[in-house]
């Protein structure tokens, strides 16, 4: 069992090896491309569609990161004065609503992503296919399903998962 | 153009007998510029030779979306128009459209006018079609491209090292990396803190946009260099063009045609009024030698990243369809 | 009249999911799912790439650049250094902190538009350290994130690009106008923090004053993390990068800073990283749904054709305007400040004209609307972002926001009814 949640951690920490390569790669991009410009003269012409490329991806892929920490923003007091039975039913609920919100985006964000794929839109300068880009958000979707599904049964049941990534 | 009130069936299909078609038009232009205004008369002309059967919903400043987002939309099959040119035709699987967009092809906007009716057109006009995207009108000015300045430009040579912004892509980066200067893509929204700050030292639009951005406050040089004449087309998803009645098909064509000359006689008299406003704003207007920027733009057409996804001797072909 | 449903619809299922614990960002799409699943006739893909294009904009890089900065600041030291030398200048004032923040973002203002960005990095940075000096969380947040709404005030901003360009005003001068009302937010907000920290004993846990060596030692410590601004301001100036790199700059210059202090490691560096990722992810998904919807909202010309009804049954000058501004605050709550510009200025700013109100006063009005409706539900992006970052619950935030919402709404009639607070600076500069 401990074996098996070490290997689930390593798996989900995917997430932030990607959408941490792409902020470290944003941030140099950027820094550098302040370089080359003012002082070499020589402005990276493909650095706008690099930086967005990688915005995209640091959210995405960072999203279901926010799940397992903890991180994304909702308003608790409703909820929070209610007896504990309805809390839980309220919980389940809330969980159907995020589970059903993100396998939509998943679904239709797959379509995207498939008809980027099926014109062959790449990016302007660097000739990034769209599909590379915009594949994050489904990507990410399933990523958070999974989070949040893990993150709400160590919330119902309290079967403490201590999944590494949250910042609290 | 001061249309009635506006439909309150926003899906454009046409299930119902009594529906309207609704098409919704989106662009980057803002109200009230010559393009918008051109539209209005659309929109007017649709309905009236429609009996009000077909609408125009106008969305100006992007509202529902940058220009590839609104062609995403419209090839996933939303009822939706927008304006695009040969740099979008380019990237859309048709590589031999980008030439329009190349320095100084045309040398008067007649040329543009027997090339938009010529046989090479319509050739590639079908081969866009066959990739999902039916032009629906093309005899629409956009502009001449002219240079906004924060140093005087007057010959070729000012232009070594300056950085000018130029919109993201590889055919307008070229064109201003031929004539040395240093081209730098910069989202639109930067661009007036970067020339106030001295970040980049000038832009190129056609002189409504100039105008209307506000540049001029912080550039004061405007070179007439008149780099590229920008007409542009209204674009439709193929399918749902298709699945439009043939009569609608045709009043959409034929009155985007007609805005198309109203909208080309209101651009040349805002032109001549953007000028006066630019002078009086205490911008100093430079008229160039075309002939010298014409000349140092010439090796363009033979960059190795243009002539190897291009068809053999298209300049050729193109310059012998504009006759 | 059936799509006009749909969208009430959409925007009840909002309303009532977001009360039930769910996150706020799939509150705000499940919206928009509501919608496309009902509306047949738009391709649902689209669904997909407005979510993405909202966040798609070079300006809003600014805010995972500045929550990286003010992570990178806490863990190099930075922060530490800034806070001992601010509280040897105005600890002796009530509520030395919170000041130093409301002070922070009008500074801030004078590098970047982003009120995002602010009020991330300043959550980041400053709510802890408040936090240590006895204020409390809902206060810091409060402050942090209302405080925020000074920056785009304050010149460059986006906001002030964005209407210069659609209503064709001078840019340069809403620049300069935009510091009347920045100023005049800055100090009465100086004011409100005072009283309240004077009330409740917010104050520096020091009796004494400092001796002169000793302040001469917290003002050289922190010497090199004060350059910070100077750099950023400079830069910025000299025209060495744009106001959204700059963020990239602060980074670098922090990492540098805890390298000479020898206080930052790998970890922490692994640490930083995390952080900004899990605060940027959660920003930006907020930002990105709420764009979705807001392009719904346009798409189904819904506050295009309340914009006619208002102007269609109203004929007196001040009954617009406090009509404008009702209608814009209730906007502002929905749609995202520039979002809601691009499709309300074209309409309603040739209506102002006509009555006779000066451009530059109704676009100050416009701006500050929006910047307000950021700061209440239920779609306040700038709540949700500090509320988010400080973990502090958002019925407290509402609660503790109330004098903050009397200010700003005593503010807003200063400028609707006294046209030299916007105008004024203005008038002097041209
Ligand atoms: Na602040
Ligand atoms: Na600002």
């Amino acid at each position: 069992m401990e074996f098996g949640k070490k290997l689930l951690s390593r798996v989900l920490n995917i997430d932030l090896l990607l959408s941490g390569t792409a902020l470290i790669a944003l941030i140099i991009a950027t820094f550098s491309g302040v370089i080359m410009r003012y002082f070499l003269n020589n402005p990276y012409t493909w650095l706008e569609e690099f930086q967005l490329w990688c915005f995209v991806w640091v959210v995405f892929f960072g999203a279901s990161a926010a799940f397992r920490s903890g991180s994304h923003v909702a308003i608790e007091i409703l909820v929070d004065l209610l007896p504990d039975k309805i809390k839980k039913v309220i919980e389940i609920f809330g969980y159907l609503v995020v589970t059903g919100v993100l396998v939509y985006f998943t679904i239709n964000g797959t379509g995207l992503v498939k008809q980027l794929l099926s014109t062959g839109r790449l990016t302007n300068i660097l000739k990034i296919p769209f599909p590379v880009i915009y594949s994050a958000l489904p990507i990410g979707c399933i990523l958070m399903i999974i989070s949040n599904t893990l993150m709400t049964w160590d919330s119902l049941f309290n079967d403490k998962l201590n999944l590494e990534g949250g910042d609290r | 153009g001061c249309g009635n009130s506006t439909s309150e069936n926003g899906n454009g299909s046409e299930n119902g007998s009594t529906d309207p078609v609704v098409i919704k038009v989106g662009y980057e232009n803002h109200p009230g510029e010559p393009l918008d205004v051109a539209l209005n008369e659309w929109k007017d002309l649709v309905e009236e030779r429609s009996d009000g059967t077909m609408m125009l919903e106008l969305f100006p400043s992007s509202q529902l979306g940058s220009k590839n987002d609104i062609i995403d939309q419209m090839l996933a099959g939303d009822y939706v128009v927008t304006l695009a040119d040969g740099a979008f035709y380019a990237e859309r699987g048709v590589p031999d459209f980008g030439i329009v967009f190349g320095p100084y092809l045309f040398d008067s906007w007649d040329e543009v006018w027997r090339f938009t009716e010529s046989s090479w057109y319509a050739e590639q006009s079908q081969l866009l079609e066959e990739k999902g995207l039916k032009i629906l009108t093309s005899n629409w000015m956009y502009g001449d491209r002219h240079t906004l300045t924060t140093k005087p430009v007057r010959t070729v040579d000012d232009l070594r090292g300056m950085k000018i912004r130029v919109p993201n892509n590889t055919i307008q980066v070229k064109g201003f990396e031929v004539l040395g200067a240093t081209p730098t893509p910069m989202a639109l929204g930067d661009v007036y803190t970067a020339l106030q700050q001295g970040t980049i030292d000038g832009l190129e639009n056609p002189l409504p946009v100039l105008y209307n951005g506000k540049f001029h406050e912080v550039a004061k040089y405007l070179t007439l260099d008149g780099h590229v004449r920008n007409f542009t087309t209204w674009v439709m998803g193929a399918d749902v063009f298709n699945s439009l009645s043939q009569e609608h098909q045709e009043i959409l064509m034929q009155t985007g045609d007609e805005a198309g000359l109203y909208n080309n006689q209101l651009q040349e008299e805002v032109n001549e009024e953007t000028l006066e406003l630019f002078r009086a704003e205490g911008v100093e207007i430079i008229e160039v030698d075309p002939s010298e920027f014409k000349q140092a733009s010439e090796s363009f057409y033979s960059l190795q990243e243009f002539t190897s996804v291009w068809s053999e001797g298209l300049y050729e072909t193109v310059k012998e369809a504009m006759k | 009249m059936m799509d006009i449903n749909v969208v009430a619809l959409s925007a009840i299922v909002i309303l009532v999911l977001l009360f039930l614990k769910i996150p706020v960002f799939i509150t705000l799409l499940s919206g928009s799912v509501v919608y496309f699943m009902l509306t047949p006739s738009v391709p649902v893909q689209i669904i997909a790439q407005r979510v993405i294009a909202g966040i798609e904009s070079i300006p809003l890089l600014a805010v995972p650049f500045f929550v990286c900065a003010g992570v990178f600041m806490n863990y190099s030291g930075v922060t530490k250094r800034v806070m001992d030398f601010s509280e040897t200048i105005i600890g002796k004032m009530p509520g030395g902190l919170a000041q130093v923040n409301v002070l922070l973002s009008t500074l801030m203002g004078g590098l970047s538009g982003s009120n995002l960005a602010d009020a991330a990095m300043q959550a980041k940075m400053l709510v802890p350290e408040m936090e240590k000096k006895g204020f409390s969380k809902e206060f810091s947040s409060v402050v942090t994130a209302s405080s925020a709404m000074i920056t785009p005030l304050i010149p460059p901003g986006i906001a002030m690009i964005i209407y210069g360009s659609i209503a064709n005003v001078s840019i340069g001068r809403l620049f300069i106008a935009g510091i009347g009302p920045g100023i005049l937010l800055c100090t009465s907000m100086m004011i409100l923090v005072g009283i309240i920290s004077k009330k409740r004993g917010y104050k520096s846990d020091r009796v004494e004053s400092l001796s002169s060596s000793e302040k001469i030692r917290a003002v050289m410590s922190a010497l090199f993390p004060l350059m910070l601004p100077v750099i950023i301001i400079g830069g910025i100036r000299l025209g060495i990068f744009t106001p959204t790199e700059a963020g990239a700059v602060a980074i670098v210059y922090s990492l540098l800073l805890g390298l000479v202090y020898k206080e930052m490691k790998i970890s922490h560096l692994k640490q930083g990283l995390k952080e900004t990722i899990n605060s940027t992810a959660s920003i930006m998904l907020i930002v990105g749904a709420a764009s979705a919807f807001a392009w719904i909202l346009t798409r189904e010309r819904i506050p295009q054709e309340i914009t006619g009804m208002i102007i269609n049954t109203i004929s007196n000058k001040y009954v617009f305007l406090l009509a404008v501004n009702l209608f814009l605050i209730i906007v502002g709550m929905f749609i995202e400040g520039n979002a809601a510009m691009i499709v309300l200025v074209p309409l309603l700013a040739p209506v102002a004209t006509a009555y006779g109100i000066d451009e530059i006063q109704f676009a100050m009005i416009f701006i500050f609307n929006m910047a307000i409706g950021a700061l209440s539900p239920p779609m306040g992006t700038l709540m949700f972002v500090t509320c988010g970052i400080t973990r502090c619950k958002i019925m407290n935030f509402i609660k503790e926001a109330i004098p903050f919402y009397i200010l700003l709404l005593v503010c807003l009639m200063l400028l609707t009814f006294v046209p030299a607070f916007s105008t004024g600076i203005v008038n002097l500069f041209y």
